[in-house]
C-alpha cells in the first residue's frame, strides 16, 4: 500500500426528489449523501460501515455513477467521473468495478456463467473470441468455479457461487478499484468467510483498492486498512482501523462498536447503544445530526453542523466534543 | 447458446407440450396453415367463379360444402377465406407488436418524459371506442384486406405497449441492470441482453390474444360489409350472406362452416395461450 491518492471524493452529494405535494411550491427531497469527501489510497481496503438507510450504498453507486450525483466531484486518478461524458465514463468502467450484494439479482438469470464473464470483455471489445475464452475460463477458476460449470445458468448455483461469478465479472477487465456493495451480506456466515478470504488474496494478487461497503463491523474489521463511519449521509469518523476499534471518538462510532455481540456474560457495555431511531429522511435535524440521539448532546450540538477534522493522526471525526473526550 | 435452449427453453417448451388443450390448439392450427396453403393448387379450387348451374345447392356431389346464392363453392371460398382471415391476423397482430413493444420499451427504460408522452398517448388511445375508431378509419381509408390489417394493427399496439411497459419497469429494479451498466454496456445492449430477454415473457401471450382478437375483429368488420371485400373470400363476409333469414334458417350449410372455423381458430389460440401462460410463469419452473 502506497500513499498515493487513486480515488477521492469531493463533496459528493445525492438528493433524491420526491413528488409535489398538492399547493405546495418545494418538493421534498431526501439527502442520502450529503457533501462526502474521502480518499482512498492506492492499494488499501477503506471500509464504510453505517446503519441502513445512511447513504452508504448510495454513495458507492454514484461513485461508480450508477446513480447520478447531484453535486461534487468524484476524481480516479485525478480524471473526474462525475462530469465524464458516455464514452470516457465507458472508458473508466475498466478501472473501476463493483460487486452487488444480492447474487440472486445482480446476475441476469437469461446467461451462462461463461457469458455473464464474457460480457465485459465483449462490451470493450477486448481480445479474439477465443483469447476471451480462455481468459473467461482462467477467472472462473481463479474464484473457485469449476469448468464443468462453466455453462450452467445462475439459478443452477449456490448463493456462494453466484457471488464468486459476480467477483469474476467484476475482476475480467482487470480494474484497479472495486467496490464491494454488502457484498457478503446475503450470504450464510460459512460462505461469508470464504468469499472475504477469497476477495483478499485477489486483492493482493492483482493489487486491487476496494471500497467495502457492509453494516456489519466484524465483516468491516476483518478486510479493512481503514474504516469510515457514515450517519445519515455524512462521514463522522475515519480511522484506521485498528485505531478506530481501540480509540473510537465519536459517540456514534462508541454507540455501534458496543452493539457487536461479545460472548461473556460479565461484560455489560449496553449504556452506550444510540437510543431511538434514525431521523425522518425528510426532516434531518439542525446542527450535529446525531444530536437527538446522542448521549453527550450540548447546545453547540444543536446550533452548529460539526465538520470533519483531524483529531490526532489519521483520525478524523466529526464532532464538538472530541477532543475533550480524547484529551481525557 | 445451445446451453441455453436446452434449460430455459427446454423446460418451457417440456411445459408447454404436457399441456393438452395447448397442444391440441396448436395441433389445429398448426393443421389449418398447412391446410389453406396448399388446398388451393392442390384441388384446384377456385372462390370467385359462379357455377349457374348450382346456386344454393346442398353439400355433397361437384361441391363439397355446397355453393352460396350465386353459385360459389362453399368449401373453395372456406379455404380462401382461411387464407385472408389468418393474414389479416398474424400481420395486424405483428403491427401492433412491431409498434407497441419498441414504445413500451422506450417509456419502461428511459422514464421520464418519453414515459409520459407514450403512455398518455396509450390511455387515450384505449379509451376511443374500439369498433367506431376502425369502422370510421376504414371507411376513410377504403375496404379492403390491406386496410384493415393496418387499421387492426396500428390500433392495437397500445396493449402491447402497456405490457412490456411493466414487465421493463420490474426488470429495471434488478440489479443486473445496473451490473449491466457497471461493465460499461450501451444503451441498445442494455436492453437486447439485459431487459427483453427477461420481459418478453408476457408478450408472447398477448400475441396470441392478439391474434383471436384480430381475426375476430376481421369477422365483424367483413360481416358489416366494411372488411374484406366480395369477391375475395373471409370468413367474415361469408358470415354477412347469413344476414338474410332464408339463408340463416333454411341454408345452414352457408354460415355453419365459416362459423365453426372462427369459433375452432380462436378457440385453438387460446387455448395455445393458456398453455404458453402456464409454460412462462416462473413460479412453475
Amino acid at each position: 500500500m502506497s500513499d498515493r491518492i487513486i480515488l477521492e471524493t469531493r463533496d459528493l452529494t445525492c438528493r433524491f426528489y420526491g413528488k409535489k405535494a398538492l399547493l405546495s411550491r418545494e418538493r421534498p427531497f431526501v439527502t442520502a449523501v450529503d457533501g462526502v469527501s474521502l480518499s482512498i489510497r492506492d492499494g488499501e481496503t477503506l471500509g464504510l460501515v453505517g446503519e441502513s438507510g445512511c447513504g452508504k450504498s448510495t454513495l458507492g453507486k454514484a461513485i461508480l455513477r450508477l446513480i447520478e450525483p447531484t453535486a461534487g466531484q468524484v476524481l480516479f486518478e485525478g480524471r473526474d467521473m462525475a462530469a465524464a461524458s458516455a464514452e470516457e465514463l465507458r472508458a473508466l468502467r475498466r478501472e473501476l468495478q463493483v460487486v452487488f450484494q444480492d447474487p440472486y439479482s445482480s446476475l441476469n438469470p437469461r446467461m451462462t456463467a461463461f457469458e455473464l464473464v464474457e460480457a465485459p470483455l465483449e462490451v470493450h471489445r477486448i481480445g479474439t473470441k477465443a483469447e476471451r475464452a480462455a481468459r473467461v475460463a482462467e477467472m472462473l477458476r481463479m474464484v473457485g468455479i469449476d469448468e464443468g460449470s462453466l455453462h450452467k445458468f445462475p439459478h443452477e448455483f449456490s448463493g456462494g457461487q453466484r457471488q464468486r461469478i459476480g467477483i469474476a465479472r467484476a475482476l475480467i477487465l482487470g480494474p484497479r478499484f472495486i467496490i464491494c456493495d454488502e457484498a457478503v451480506s446475503a450470504l450464510d456466515v460459512s460462505v461469508r468467510a470464504q468469499i472475504l478470504n477469497l476477495l483478499r488474496s485477489l486483492q493482493r494478487q492483482m493489487g486491487l483498492t476496494m471500497l467495502f461497503i457492509s453494516h456489519d463491523l466484524s465483516v468491516i474489521r476483518h478486510i479493512s486498512d481503514r474504516v469510515a463511519v457514515m450517519y445519515l449521509g455524512s462521514i463522522v469518523e475515519l480511522a484506521p482501523k485498528a485505531e478506530l476499534y481501540a480509540h473510537p471518538l465519536h459517540p456514534y462510532t462508541r454507540g455501534l462498536l458496543s452493539a457487536i455481540p461479545i460472548p461473556d456474560v460479565h461484560r455489560v457495555r449496553l449504556d452506550e447503544i444510540p437510543e431511538g431511531e434514525i431521523p425522518d429522511s425528510y426532516h434531518q435535524p439542525a446542527g450535529c445530526k446525531y444530536h437527538n440521539r446522542c448521549p453527550l448532546a450540548q447546545d453547540v450540538c444543536r446550533r452548529e453542523r460539526p465538520a470533519l477534522r483531524e483529531a490526532c493522526d489519521g483520525h478524523f471525526v466529526a464532532c464538538h466534543l472530541a477532543r475533550e473526550k480524547s484529551s481525557e | 447458446m445451445k446451453k441455453r435452449d436446452e434449460s430455459y427453453f427446454a423446460v418451457v417448451r417440456q411445459k408447454l407440450f404436457s399441456h393438452k388443450a395447448a397442444v391440441v390448439g396448436m395441433a389445429l392450427l398448426i393443421l389449418e396453415v398447412i391446410l389453406v396453403v396448399i388446398l388451393p393448387p392442390l384441388m384446384k379450387l377456385d372462390p370467385i367463379t359462379s357455377d349457374y348451374g348450382a346456386v344454393n345447392a346442398v353439400p355433397g356431389g361437384a361441391h363439397l360444402l355446397g355453393t352460396d346464392a350465386i353459385g360459389r363453392d362453399i368449401f373453395a371460398r372456406l379455404v380462401f377465406g382461411g387464407r385472408t382471415s389468418l393474414l389479416v391476423g398474424l400481420l395486424s397482430t405483428l403491427i401492433s407488436c412491431a409498434l407497441g413493444v419498441p414504445l413500451g420499451v422506450a417509456a419502461g427504460y428511459c422514464r421520464g418524459r418519453v414515459e409520459t408522452a407514450v403512455m398518455r398517448a396509450a390511455d387515450i388511445f384505449m379509451s376511443f371506442p374500439s369498433i367506431v375508431m376502425i369502422l370510421v378509419l376504414v371507411s376513410v381509408l377504403g375496404p379492403s384486406v390491406w386496410s384493415v390489417t393496418l387499421v387492426i394493427g396500428v390500433l392495437g399496439w397500445t396493449q402491447f405497449a402497456r405490457l412490456i411497459y411493466a414487465s421493463v419497469l420490474s426488470v429495471m429494479q434488478e440489479e443486473y441492470i445496473a451490473s449491466a451498466r457497471a461493465v460499461g454496456t450501451r444503451t441498445l445492449g442494455t436492453i437486447l441482453r439485459y431487459v427483453l430477454p427477461n420481459a418478453v415473457a408476457p408478450i408472447l401471450i398477448a400475441l396470441t390474444l392478439h391474434l383471436a382478437e384480430a381475426i375476430l375483429t376481421e369477422s365483424s368488420l367483413s360481416f358489416l360489409g366494411l372488411g374484406v371485400q366480395p369477391p375475395q373470400a373471409s370468413w367474415g363476409n361469408m358470415l354477412h350472406d347469413a344476414q338474410s333469414l332464408t339463408v340463416l334458417s333454411r341454408r345452414p350449410w352457408i354460415w355453419l362452416p365459416p362459423g365453426i372455423a372462427i369459433l375452432a381458430t380462436v378457440l385453438s389460440i387460446n387455448f395455445l395461450g393458456d398453455g404458453l401462460r402456464d409454460a412462462l410463469d416462473p413460479k412453475q419452473m
